[in-house]
């Protein structure tokens, strides 16, 4: 049984629909991430959760029980806010305190367990620092020790790197995965920045005009992507319409050609219209002349990327696709290019 | 030296003299409580071409201040409205330039309290207790027609006066008592008065509208210590007007205490010959016949004529007590004081 | 504030030194004296200690919470502000007087005889008439920095296992203690330096400091002695001052998110929030309005009513008074037309509000990074807790400079009410001015703006709030004429309360039924004013987007 389940969840804000129907379910030692855009109604979700805020429809459920009603301060969940919300009249010990004290703990283990959860955060000797001088990144840990020290049920953190520089980000980032991974509390990380679910997440849920679009590991996620939509959200922006010429092995007439697809995601027909998305890993140049899978046209830039090179090919009618390719290709080259059927989606053109 | 001085004085005095068709100014500094009408006004402003500016200065202890303040270098030229309980105080700060007007001849002597014409009397008033006519018959008592009369159980509870130290009415009626019982006996009748429950309020708008019967404030107490003029202004200012007056005033020995008001010239005054104008219109029928409606006292000036109402409605005492100014000044804070300790504790 | 404030100060005190000794004569009673400064103190804290009972709570209400008549409410409640003591004096009395309508009620409901509530010149009516007057004072402090009140902060509290409670003892009110303890140092200094309602509404009984330097003032004309006790009183003044703001120092305040909607603020939603609310309001009705609403009765009725009187006639006859506002019957040349009264007034309050607005500003851009910030706001405390009588004598006296003080009269009444307002305005624009972060004002630079763009565009939407409150305050202080400028004579200007004054010295029915004519009017002037105000403190003037 799943310890947390969300069913459901639907609320309006000033009457625009916020969030429809979500639903998902975090079992024991599980890193779950809510990937979306920014105002998508996230940090909405845990709100809801946290029971800072109450849904219009839909239930929370914990270790089976249902918990809407169940006010904030008692649910034992701890909540990490996107700007830290640390308490500026008390010092980083007793904002890491504060959980421990409402739970009455004896002042000496409070100690222990204060000393504890900054160890843990690398932030013991700032013990008896003001809140109101510290970094950001200092923040960000004294929040994280904070919201750990209590030993809470849940952990949900919501934008938690948000605030950061890039490097700090990643440094920081990668503590944050290793703690995660030795708590062994379910989580529940939200953010709108792909690299960082992916490299945390045990399971992502994309969240998309208040919907939940798509979950699974991250590898499933990103090789998969559910929809165009998705597929341009996670980079994928090599896309063209094209129609169903055959519907076993899926083959699709475009403007640049036929291509044969191995992941049609969906049932198709002869005569479909469609979507191909080619994945920026799947080019190869070509030396021979194809039927099938060839896409021909001229090299606008070819960038250096960590090992590879970013290639972006302008095609006809001005259409630019990007991908990597191992050798760097001068600019105004023409090229062939050889979209491996693997590296090509397929999706139903509902638009 | 000086030569390169005079001839620039000399363009500016001549700049200025024949500047003069701008009207000269007047200043006068008066109480809160003056009121005169614009047509009398504007007759002494046009026949000397002057244009008065009045400054309102507060009450009349405001007032007096200011002027001690600006002894020597006076903000205005003439000052009205010192009475004769701060009349002592004002002639023994010097602040007067003394003036023999001419209209004297017109004011009776016994307001002419200053013998040296640095204070000239304009206006005097009697502060009386008003009762409410209504009230006495409609419960078969008696209307009280002494002092003494005031201490008797049977006015219990009924009378609202002001504190001395806080209002001039009030001063003003401790005054009387004083006169009545001397600066021995009168703190014993006022523990009489105390013991008869007499209501003491700080101020008479609080004791006239709201805790006197006879007023619009339609408040408990039947007697209230007010002007001798009350009564009138109850008729005149009510709408309809009533025919049978609503309040009238207990006028026994020593029951009303005299007030009168006085103008003097601010010495240092840059404008001797125009205050000197002032003060005589001030002391003129014209101007004193003005005075009743407008500030509701009595002229000093004997041939000004007071309005019908005055003649019907006032009751003018015929023993108004009276105390020397100088005894006033000696003992005021003394007396105040005595008084306080005795019924405010 | 050199010259407005410590030269006339100390002009006046001078004139205590060069005889000191003729300050004290025997009769100078000082145990009344001391009697005086003990009971100053008892009645000040007292009052304010009610008035922070009363004030806290609908802070809370005013701060939280939407609600329907919010606005109309939150005007309705500073009303009493800008009343003249007079005024008030009379709308007490005619609710709870002898004769009030609490009384009568209560008679007719119990069948009593003799009136059931007796409290005219009591310590209680003192009490009364001070939370009435300064309530609106803890509302609109506390209230404002509420609603900028950072709510995650609450939120986090939440989730680490606080109570509702314990969030808001914790968490909330160690947070909000600067702004209440500022709110309760302006309230305390009011109240001891308060003297129409110890003069009118406690009677001869009581007596404080402020009574004493009027009756040494004006009626022993004893200004040596008069020096003295506003010393003293100056003296205490400075005291509170520094253990209050001591009190409050180290406090971070309050936490403000640069907000330009009020989004902290929603209908109340759970039963004990609708409760709260409607509970709040009525306590706030009853106490705060009553006492006016009696009054515009009264001065419709102008006569204690008996029950079923004929209330459609008496409402005709004092609708005469209205009317009769407006003639002149005597010619007088000292009659004070309303409508110019009316417009005396607001001019003086729209001056006052721009001046202390361009100080406070100034004052505060200068201040934000001092440490001289303790010194100066101690400092800017001081006029408040000066007796009125002292500091006009003051004024007189440095600026008397012959006739040439009547033109400065018109510059002086809204310099000396934007003095008394300074504190407030410095309390209320600070810490927004310290809310912006320097970020958004270095991004906005870098992305070309000017720096007069970048105030107007960045800094002015986030302190606008707190400006406009400081506004609304500047006005409301000075339409209620405060202080010292009783003092300052101006034939030529009456204001509103000026006209009230006028009829009420008189006695007359028809005296009287004008003076409340005109308390109305001025009610009348004081909500069409403050509603305006209040729409342009929450709506940015189009343009600063």
């Amino acid at each position: 049984m799943a310890l947390l389940e969300i069913r459901d969840i639907t609320k309006s804000y000033q009457n625009h629909p916020l969030l429809s129907g979500i639903s998902f379910s975090v079992e024991k030692d599980e890193t779950v991430c809510l990937l979306g855009p920014s105002g998508g109604g996230k940090s909405t979700i845990l709100r809801i959760i946290a029971g800072l805020e109450t849904a219009e429809d839909g239930q929370v459920l914990w270790q089976g029980r249902i918990i809407n009603a169940l006010p904030s301060y008692l649910r034992k969940f701890g909540l990490m806010f996107q700007d830290y919300a640390l308490f500026p009249h008390m010092n980083v010990r007793e904002n890491v305190a504060f959980g421990l004290r409402m739970q009455k703990m004896p002042d000496n283990k409070i100690k222990e367990s204060v000393t504890e959860a900054l160890d843990l955060v690398n932030m013991g000797n700032f013990a008896d620092r003001r809140v109101t001088d510290l970094s950001g990144g200092e923040q960000q840990r004294v929040a994280l020790a904070r919201a750990l020290a209590p030993q809470p049920q849940l952990l949900m953190l919501d934008e938690p790197l948000g605030a950061l520089d890039r490097t700090l980000r990643e440094k920081l980032g990668a503590e944050l995965r290793g703690l995660l991974r030795k708590m062994k509390i379910p989580a529940i990380y939200v953010t709108h920045d792909q690299q960082e679910a992916f490299s945390i997440a045990d399971r992502i849920l994309v969240l998309h005009q208040g919907r939940i679009v798509q979950t699974g590991t991250p590898f499933e996620v990103y090789s998969l992507p559910a929809s165009p939509w998705l597929a341009t959200f996670f980079g994928m922006d090599n896309q063209i319409h094209g129609i169903v010429k055959k519907k076993t092995p899926l083959t699709v007439t475009t403007d640049f050609g036929e291509f044969a697809c191995a992941c049609p995601q969906g049932e198709f027909h002869k005569g479909e219209q469609v979507i191909l998305v080619f994945k920026q890993t799947g080019a190869e140049v070509s030396k021979n002349v194809r039927k099938q899978n060839l896409l021909e046209g001229q090299v606008a830039e070819s960038i250096f990327s960590a090992d590879r090179f970013k290639t972006k090919v302008l095609l006809e009618n001005d259409i630019g696709f990007e991908f990597l390719l191992d050798n760097e290709i001068k600019t105004g080259q023409n090229i062939h290019l050889f979209i491996s059927p693997d590296s090509i989606l397929c999706f139903g053109n509902s638009a | 030296m000086k030569t390169k001085w005079i001839l620039p004085l000399v363009l500016v005095g001549i700049l200025l003299a024949t500047c003069s068709p701008e009207p000269a100014a007047l200043t006068v500094m008066v109480h809160d409580s003056f009121a005169i009408s614009t047509d009398v006004m504007a007759e002494f402003e046009n026949a000397n071409n002057v244009k008065v500016n009045f400054l309102l200065s507060g009450d009349a202890g405001s007032m007096l201040n200011k002027a001690v303040l600006t002894k020597g270098a006076p903000i205005a030229d003439v000052l009205y409205g010192v009475d004769n309980t701060f009349l002592s105080r004002a002639l023994s700060e010097g602040i007067f330039e003394a003036y023999d007007s001419p209209l004297l001849e017109q004011i009776p002597d016994q307001f002419e309290l200053d013998t040296g014409h640095q204070a000239l009397p304009v206006d005097f008033g009697d502060v009386c207790i008003n009762f409410d006519t209504q009230y006495f018959p409609d419960k078969g008592l008696p209307i009280p027609a002494t002092l003494e009369d005031l201490a008797k159980p049977e006015y219990k509870g009924l009378l609202v006066v002001e504190n001395p130290a806080t209002s001039s009415p009030g001063l003003a009626f401790l005054l009387a008592t004083i006169a009545e019982y001397g600066t021995d006996g009168y703190q014993a009748y006022w523990q009489q008065l105390k013991e008869n429950n007499v209501v003491v309020v700080n101020d008479w708008n609080t004791a006239y509208y709201t805790n006197f019967s006879g007023s619009s404030g339609k408040g408990s107490q039947p007697m209230v210590v007010s002007y001798g003029t009350s009564p009138a202004a109850e008729i005149i200012f009510a709408d309809p007007r009533p025919d049978k007056a609503p309040t009238a005033s207990l006028v026994g020995k020593n029951m009303c205490f005299r007030q009168i008001e006085f103008v003097g010239i601010l010495k240092g005054s840059k404008k001797q010959a125009l205050a000197e104008k002032f003060v005589d219109f001030m002391l003129s029928k014209h101007f004193q016949e003005d005075i009743p409606l407008n500030m509701f006292v009595f002229p000093a000036n004997e041939t000004a004529q007071v309005p019908a109402e005055f003649t019907k409605f006032v009751q003018v005492p015929e023993q108004p007590a009276a105390l020397s100014t100088d005894q006033i000044s000696a003992n005021r804070e003394q007396w105040i004081e005595a008084w306080r300790a005795l019924m405010l504790q | 504030m050199g010259v407005f404030y410590f030269f006339p100060l100390g002009k006046l005190v001078s004139l205590s030194f060069p005889h000191p000794g003729s300050a004290l004569n025997k009769s100078t009673n000082w145990k009344i004296i001391g009697g005086a400064a003990g009971f100053t103190f008892l009645q000040a804290g007292l009052s304010t200690v009610l008035t922070v009972i009363l004030g806290l709570p609908a802070a809370y209400l005013f701060g939280r919470f939407n609600f329907t008549g919010k606005n109309a409410l939150r005007i309705a409640s500073t009303l009493p502000f800008i009343l003249p003591t007079v005024v008030v004096a009379a709308g007490f009395n005619a609710l709870i007087g002898l004769k009030g309508w609490l009384n009568l009620a209560l008679m007719g409901i119990l069948g009593a005889s003799e009136p059931l509530i007796n409290i005219q010149n009591s310590l209680a009516a003192i009490l009364l008439a001070h939370v009435f007057y300064n309530t609106s004072i803890v509302i609109r402090v506390v209230s404002s920095a509420l609603a900028q009140f950072d709510r995650k902060l609450e939120d986090a509290a939440q989730t680490l296992g606080a109570s509702p409670w314990k969030t808001f003892a914790k968490i909330t009110l160690p947070l909000l203690m600067p702004s209440i303890l500022s709110a309760v140092l302006l309230v305390f200094l009011f109240d001891f330096t308060s003297f129409g309602v110890i003069l009118m509404m406690g009677g001869p009984r009581f007596t404080t400091l402020e009574v004493e330097i009027y009756i040494q003032t004006m009626q022993f004309l004893n200004l040596p002695l008069a020096g003295i006790l506003s010393l003293i009183q100056l003296g205490i003044t400075m005291l509170v001052t520094f253990l209050l703001m001591r009190m409050g120092d180290g406090g971070i305040g309050v936490p403000v998110m640069p907000r330009l909607q009020q989004e902290s603020l929603r209908n109340p939603v759970r039963g004990w929030e609708k409760v709260f609310t409607s509970i709040m309001v009525i306590l706030l009705l009853s106490l705060l309005i009553s006492p006016i609403v009696s009054l515009v009765f009264r001065s419709f009725s102008v006569a204690a009513p008996a029950i079923g009187e004929g209330l459609v006639e008496k409402m005709h006859l004092s609708l005469n008074y209205y009317r009769e506002l407006f003639i002149n019957r005597q010619q007088s040349l000292f009659y004070v037309p309303p409508i110019g009264a009316v417009l005396n007034s607001l001019r003086f309050a729209g001056t006052s509000a721009l001046i202390s607005l361009s100080l406070g500003l100034m004052l505060a851009y200068g201040l934000v990074s001092g440490k001289n910030l303790r010194w100066i706001n101690l400092l800017m405390m001081l006029p408040l807790g000066t007796s009125a009588v002292t500091l006009g004598l003051g004024f007189f006296t440095a600026f008397s400079g012959g006739v040439g003080l009547q033109k400065w009269v018109g510059l002086l009444i809204p310099l000396a009410h934007a003095l008394i307002s300074l504190p407030f305005i410095l309390r209320v624009v600070q810490p927004a001015l310290r809310s912006i972060p320097v970020n958004l004002k270095l991004a906005a630079q870098s992305l070309g703006a000017k720096p007069l763009d970048v105030w107007r565009f960045v800094e002015l939407p986030i302190i606008w709030r707190a400006l406009m409150t400081a506004a609304v305050y500047a006005f409301t202080i000075s339409l209620g004429e405060f202080g010292a400028t009783s003092f300052l004579s101006r034939p030529d200007t009456p204001t509103m309360p000026v006209a009230i004054f006028r009829y009420l010295n008189l006695p007359g029915s028809s005296n009287y039924g004008q003076a409340m004519a005109m308390a109305v009017i001025i009610l009348f002037v004081c909500v069409v004013s403050m509603a305006f105000l209040d729409r342009l403190q929450f709506n940015l003037p189009s343009g600063t987007k």
